[in-house]
């Protein structure tokens, strides 16, 4: 049990999409929903991390050239892997602080999930409510998301 | 690795729908149109219908080719004219014509696959743009990554000219959005 959460940021730099993993009986139906439930509350928790990880984008864009982008930052506790695509949209994971990198676990996620899902969803927006006003509203997304975690050699 | 190479490589993958198809698809909508409202209406309900496919097919563009951000408006040209619509028509415009500043490109569709089996009659000559859905898509697919771009037909072989022409010119780059209470 080492990956904690997930995260997506719309252009508009609002949480989107949230899913966190508990430790405790990670299998059950009940664990899932009681999930979705907790989605929206901790609103503060996710504009904090996106204030920490615009600022860190904006810094990183401007000490090198423009194509240059931050993939992770570590500390004691915890690792926060970062994916941005060219239409600024934003992948996030906090897993444990010893795992690998996963950018390119996001980008995997970008390419065959949320656009699979998401972007051909019939009731596609460019820009994705946010998640107060109910976020990325795809089941068949959240749940293959799940399945697909899951099955990491790291999780 | 060339552009021409990539886009190449990438419409070997991706899946295909039948040609012709997709090309009388397009045929009975545009007529569809035709009949319910005026031609100048026409060139503007496809543009519109253009650019949600583009806001889409961005997504769907970046995920299978990996594209990562271009330097300047010329290479964004490029990109579009021998990968994107490579990728996805199978065929690459030439481009031509390259203003000085950079902002404007020409695109040349002579062997454009939606005007395939395509007559206009004489009274849309005038007024229809036949494939105006392409520029909605262009404009629609560069709005996503922050440029807002002019994209209209200068020309169409089906209104009797000698070429088809899209003229694609950046109006401005559109700034990032920043999170509220932020500076």
């Amino acid at each position: 049990m080492t990956i904690y959460a997930f995260y997506i940021y719309s252009r508009k730099c609002e949480c989107v999409f949230a899913h966190r993993w508990k430790p405790s009986d990670r299998n059950s139906m009940e664990t899932l929903v009681s999930q979705l439930e907790q989605n929206s509350i901790e609103d503060d928790m996710e504009k904090l991390i996106f204030g920490v990880v615009f600022s860190l984008r904006n810094m990183v864009k401007k000490i090198t050239a423009d194509q240059d982008q931050f993939m992770s930052y570590t500390t004691s506790k915890y690792k926060l892997h970062f994916y941005e695509t060219p239409t600024n949209l934003r992948l996030i994971f906090i897993t444990n602080p010893k795992i690998d990198s996963l950018t390119h676990v996001l980008q995997q996620i970008y390419t065959t999930l949320y656009v699979e899902f998401v972007v051909k969803h019939p009731l596609y927006t460019h820009v994705p409510p946010s998640a107060e006003e109910g976020g990325i509203n795809c089941e068949i997304f959240r749940i293959t998301l799940d399945r697909f975690v899951r099955t990491l050699s790291c999780f | 690795m060339s552009k021409s190479k990539i886009g190449e490589d990438v419409y070997k993958k991706v899946d295909k729908v039948n040609a012709e198809l997709f090309v009388l698809t397009y045929g009975s909508i545009v007529a569809q149109l035709c009949k319910d409202m005026n031609y100048e209406k026409v060139n503007e309900e496809l543009d519109k219908m253009g650019y949600n496919i583009g806001i889409r097919l961005i997504e769907d563009f970046l995920a299978k080719t990996e594209w990562p951000r271009c330097a300047d408006f010329r290479e964004t040209g490029e990109t579009v004219a021998k990968v994107g619509f490579k990728v996805f028509l199978n065929f690459s415009p030439i481009i031509s014509s390259v203003s000085d500043d950079g902002n404007t490109f020409v695109l040349t569709l002579d062997d454009n696959p939606l005007a395939e089996f395509v007559e206009l009659p004489a009274d849309a000559r005038q007024k229809l743009w036949y494939s105006n859905i392409l520029c909605g898509v262009i404009r629609g697919a560069l709005e996503m990554l922050q440029m807002d771009v002019d994209a209209v037909f200068l020309r169409d072989i089906l209104r009797g000219d000698e070429h088809t022409e899209i003229r694609v010119h950046l109006k401005r780059i559109l700034k990032e959005e920043i999170p509220p209470g932020d500076e």
